[in-house]
């Protein structure tokens, strides 16, 4: 006989347990977490880099890449803890991933910690890691229709870096066209305009952390 | 593939929920914006399935549109992800449906 069950389960929920974890645990450490979230050469390792020589040990950094260890390495040569997960195959980190890399790296003193994800604005957007908020970069060189594109990230993204605004006159990226379709897929959002060969936008993106940061230890 | 583990967890969910007994069909919702691809996902099933000894189950999907929740209250269905609050004429919103993937129930044999 044929008998149909209810389940009405998430296929995250699994995931979801272990976000919620990691999320008690950078609480608890006076963390502000971000997941970062970008194609592949949008620069992030480069303003991590640039946030490394700022902030120091003061700054950690989960890193996912198929695999070597080199952006880690860069890391941590401009000054920041930094933990490397090789993800082999996988196009987006999970929470289990994340709570793993944790258990390598010294959280004390520590004030923010950037999970860097995998290169790909599908599906890392999807994956709750326990983060603050997520952010999402996009450079100039990339096109300017990246947000309309890709909406399930920039939805979702609480602060959005435009990066590489060294290259504007060589390239055709309206600025305006891409903040205002930022902006109506979230309103609240974020924007930075940096460049990190010309040491642009830094500034505003290092208070803005310190804001976010007092905000969630209720400071 | 991303696909792949999703449909690992999916598996696992209805193994668990079947509880020892035959599986014969899936009922699945996918989120609008839950980064799903639907014949991926499918594709992925078919495989993952057959290596956990469940043959002959029929998957059903149905397509979840996306809910927002704005700053202003209205809970509302976008026409598209960049419409407007059609109370407010706001973009400040969050999603509130349409963002996972859901095993809905499954029918097995007694």
């Amino acid at each position: 006989m044929k008998r149909e069950i209810k389940v009405q389960r998430s296929a995250r929920e699994s995931n979801d347990v272990l976000a919620r974890r990691n999320r008690d645990r950078f609480k608890e450490s006076g963390l502000l977490v971000l997941n970062m979230i970008s194609a592949p050469g949008s620069g992030k390792t480069s303003l991590l880099e640039a946030m490394a020589r700022r902030m120091g040990r003061n700054l950690g950094v989960i890193t996912g890449d198929v695999q070597t260890e080199l952006d880690a390495r860069r890391i941590r040569k401009a000054g920041a803890r930094a933990r490397q997960i090789e993800t082999g195959g996988a196009c987006h980190l999970t929470a289990g991933m994340v709570r793993d890399a944790l258990d390598g790296l010294d959280l004390k003193g520590m004030e923010v910690l950037v999970i860097e994800n995998i290169g790909n604005l599908v599906c890392p957007s999807s994956y709750d890691l326990g983060e603050d908020i997520k952010v999402a970069m996009l450079s100039v060189a990339e096109g300017d229709e990246k947000p309309v594109k890709y909406p399930d990230l920039f939805i979702r993204a609480g602060a959005v870096i435009l990066s590489k605004v060294d290259l504007l006159p060589h390239v055709d990226f309206d600025l305006a066209r891409a903040e205002t379709d930022c902006r109506k897929l979230n309103s609240a959002v974020q924007i930075f305009r940096t460049s990190c060969r010309m040491d642009e936008g830094l500034d505003a993106w290092m208070v803005y952390l310190r804001e976010l940061r007092s905000e969630k230890l209720g400071r | 593939m991303h696909e792949f583990s999703v449909a690992q967890d999916v598996v696992d969910i209805v193994r668990e929920s079947a509880s020892g007994k035959r599986v014969r069909k899936i009922s699945l919702r996918i989120g609008a914006v839950s980064g799903i691809h639907e014949e991926a996902l499918l594709f992925a099933l078919e495989h993952v399935l057959k290596e956990s000894d469940m043959t002959s189950v029929t998957v059903e999907t149905e397509k979840e549109p996306v809910s927002f929740q704005c700053d202003c209250g209205r809970l509302y269905a976008p026409e598209g992800l960049d419409s407007p609050c059609p109370q407010c004429g706001g973009f400040q919103r969050r999603v509130v449906a349409g963002g996972d993937l859901t095993v809905e129930s499954i029918e097995v044999l007694e």
